[in-house]
């Protein structure tokens, strides 16, 4: 496909832009449920709350380093 | 001499709602309620639907005395829906080479597809658990409160004195209701309180989908009429 001429766009081009961009989106809102998290745990605190938010958190960073790596790679 | 016998009798600690709630006379049936309930291990964990005296919750607005009697969520017998589809999604990488698109694509998009696919199901799976486990309604001495989180960035809570519930009902509809022993609790207050996620509910405090309704139905009337009685008494705090 050329929309452009002389370079040619493929739907694996179309498709890892998509991917990508949805990746980041994915990061962005496990950063929203970190926070969300903290919030909650103000509202009503327990006592596993402090993990639940270890557990958020390593699943932002887990997200931003696949994410790094889909995008880099 | 090894000792035989002693005649020492460990002192019967009194459980902490009883002292909290003994400033409301003798004749409390709360108390030998929320005491069968804690032999029944009701007041063991977090993670169950209900937990009767939790240990170390507390929240936003609590009064430094006021006890919380109960704390429930919905049944899990209600997430049975989301996981059994996140179960079922988490198979279908298997199938992907049944898609010609997915085949068309370089090996790189199709891992990033891979990773795009999982953090999502996870993503869905971690919010639902988030929602399920801190959307609860709480009965302490003093008040009930409806605390409710929808989505990420939305959070209601409905609060209310026990003097002011008027009516307690509880319903049970439906054969996984019935099977798991969970149902409505519906509270009216006098002030007919309105809240934003009232387009499914009864009332500004219906507690939906909690484990035995009969019993935490009978704790808040019990609650009521302890009120009423005070009232009359003068005592009123």
């Amino acid at each position: 496909m050329e929309f452009v001429p002389g370079i040619d766009i493929g739907l694996s081009e179309v498709v890892g832009v998509m991917v990508k961009a949805l990746l980041v989106l994915i990061t962005l809102l496990s950063l929203i449920i970190v926070r969300q998290v903290s919030l909650m745990h103000k509202v009503v605190s327990v006592h596993v709350g402090g993990n639940i938010k270890i557990v958020a958190f390593s699943f932002f960073v887990i997200s931003l380093v696949l994410t790094g790596i889909v995008i880099l790679g | 001499m090894p000792r035989v016998y002693s005649a020492e009798m460990k002192k019967k600690k009194e459980p902490a709602f009883a002292k909290a709630t003994a400033r409301r006379g003798k004749d409390n049936r709360v108390v030998e309620e929320i005491e069968k309930m804690c032999e029944e291990g009701l007041d063991r964990g977090v993670w169950q639907n209900l937990i009767v005296c939790p240990k170390k919750t507390k929240f936003e607005s609590q009064n430094g005395k006021e006890l919380i009697l109960i704390m429930a969520r919905k049944h899990l017998a209600t997430n049975i829906g989301w996981i059994l589809a996140v179960l079922v999604l988490s198979f279908v990488p298997l199938f992907w080479g049944e898609f010609p698109l997915i085949a068309l694509v370089s090996s790189g998009v199709r891992f990033g597809i891979f990773v795009l696919w999982y953090l999502g199901l996870s993503l869905f799976a971690f919010q639902k658990m988030l929602l399920w486990f801190y959307n609860i309604y709480i009965i302490t001495d003093e008040r009930i409160v409806d605390v409710d989180f929808f989505g990420l960035l939305y959070k209601n809570i409905n609060v209310t004195q026990i003097r002011q519930v008027e009516d307690v009902n509880y319903s049970q509809i439906g054969l996984m209701s019935s099977i798991f022993n969970f149902g409505d609790v519906v509270i009216q207050t006098a002030s007919e309180q309105m809240s934003d996620d009232m387009s499914k509910e009864q009332s500004a405090f219906t507690f939906q989908a909690i484990s035995r309704p009969d019993r935490v139905a009978r704790v808040v009337m019990q609650l009521m009429e302890q009120e009423e009685k005070e009232s009359y008494e003068g005592r009123v705090r």
